[in-house]
């Protein structure tokens, strides 16, 4: 192409203007050619492209780690609830004595190999929140769990939560169960 | 004024400004294709983390649950690694074995004496496997603590996995 565009010079131009015309990316033999305009506007689109292309794969690398966590969250969620199922094996006090207004966190001695409340915070594997609450069951005449009604002293309502940080927020994940006086 | 003159092309800083921008481009895609080669490697360590850990420690949960009884002859309890021994019944209430334990870095199952071989793939490596049990008046609970880690020698990635089940079978 510059080849062609030096031979189609047929004015006799100083050696700079030479240069100039071989150093150009337009004008070839009366050809419009790129713009500056033109090429900013490609470069912008590319790179938008690239950088779409960018975010997508940094936001499933974000989403395969959010997965990993939930998994690991979900079975800390199921052994909370397996561990006061054997609490209340052991004795019905050790779930009916909690209080209805405090947060409980779950610990394992391995000296006495059995799962203990405790009020303070506790972190499974310095990542992993898990804490519940429990509430008060009340029973109506047909002794269907009911918002109001008769006390049952021998069934609570336990929430288990667990909670972690992710990329500067918390993620909570929890469920809802009922254990009973066996 | 030559007629020439007019559409005379552009300057060498013109030429820069271009070259500038190639240069760029050319960067920002390649830094684009070394990200996503690296985003695929880590995806896919997570998922086989995740997938290892799903897989083993769900099996183990729901056998432990229908279980009757430890067999501590077979069970190796509070180290690493750890092994499993449990009295079960089969599907038509038929009593039988089932075991867990650790060969070559992957959780293995014998299923009523039969070796069934590896539940966790090659993809990943169990560093560490142990069960504790905890014994009360009416029943009793296994806690399987289980770490995996991403198997290729470049990477450190790996995850712990817990669980607990009650044995609905020893009630």
């Amino acid at each position: 192409m510059f080849y062609i565009h030096i031979l189609q010079n047929k004015n006799n131009d100083s050696p700079r203007e030479k240069l100039r015309r071989f150093l150009s990316l337009k004008n070839f033999g009366g050809q419009a050619g790129f713009g500056l305009v033109e090429v900013v506007i490609g470069s912008a689109i590319i790179s938008l492209a690239l950088l779409g292309v960018i975010s997508v794969a940094s936001n499933s690398l974000r989403v395969a780690d959010h997965s990993l966590r939930e998994a690991q969250a979900g079975y800390l969620l199921l052994e909370g609830g397996e561990a006061l199922r054997s609490m209340r094996d052991i004795s019905w006090t050790n779930i009916n004595g909690l209080s209805t207004t405090t947060t409980y966190y779950l610990a394992f001695s391995t000296t006495t190999n059995r799962f203990a409340t405790t009020s303070a915070n506790s972190f499974v594997d310095g990542i992993f929140e898990r804490s519940f609450t429990t509430s008060d069951v009340f029973r109506n005449g047909s002794d269907n769990i009911t918002a109001s009604g008769t006390y049952d002293s021998g069934t609570r309502k336990i929430r288990m939560n667990v909670s972690w940080r992710e990329r500067g927020a918390t993620t909570t994940t929890l469920t809802d169960f009922y254990l009973t006086n066996i | 004024m030559r007629a020439t003159k007019k559409n005379s092309g552009y300057s060498m800083l013109e030429l820069v400004v271009y070259v500038s921008i190639i240069a760029v481009m050319a960067v920002l895609s390649v830094q684009a294709m070394l990200s996503i080669t690296r985003v695929f490697a880590e995806i896919k360590s997570f998922s086989s983390i995740r997938e290892g850990g799903v897989i083993a420690i769900e099996r183990m949960i729901k056998e432990i649950r229908f279980a009757v009884s430890i067999d501590y002859s077979g069970t190796t309890l509070g180290t690493n690694p750890g092994r499993l021994k449990l009295n079960t019944t089969d599907e038509n209430g038929n009593a039988k074995t089932m075991e867990f334990y650790v060969s070559e870095n992957s959780l293995n199952i014998i299923d009523n004496g039969a070796e069934k071989g590896t539940i966790t793939g090659s993809s990943t490596l169990l560093t560490n496997l142990v069960f504790r049990e905890s014994t009360t008046s009416k029943g009793m609970l296994v806690k399987i603590e289980i770490t995996l880690k991403d198997n290729r020698a470049t990477s450190t990635r790996s995850a712990s996995f817990y669980g607990s089940a009650v044995m609905r079978g020893a009630y």
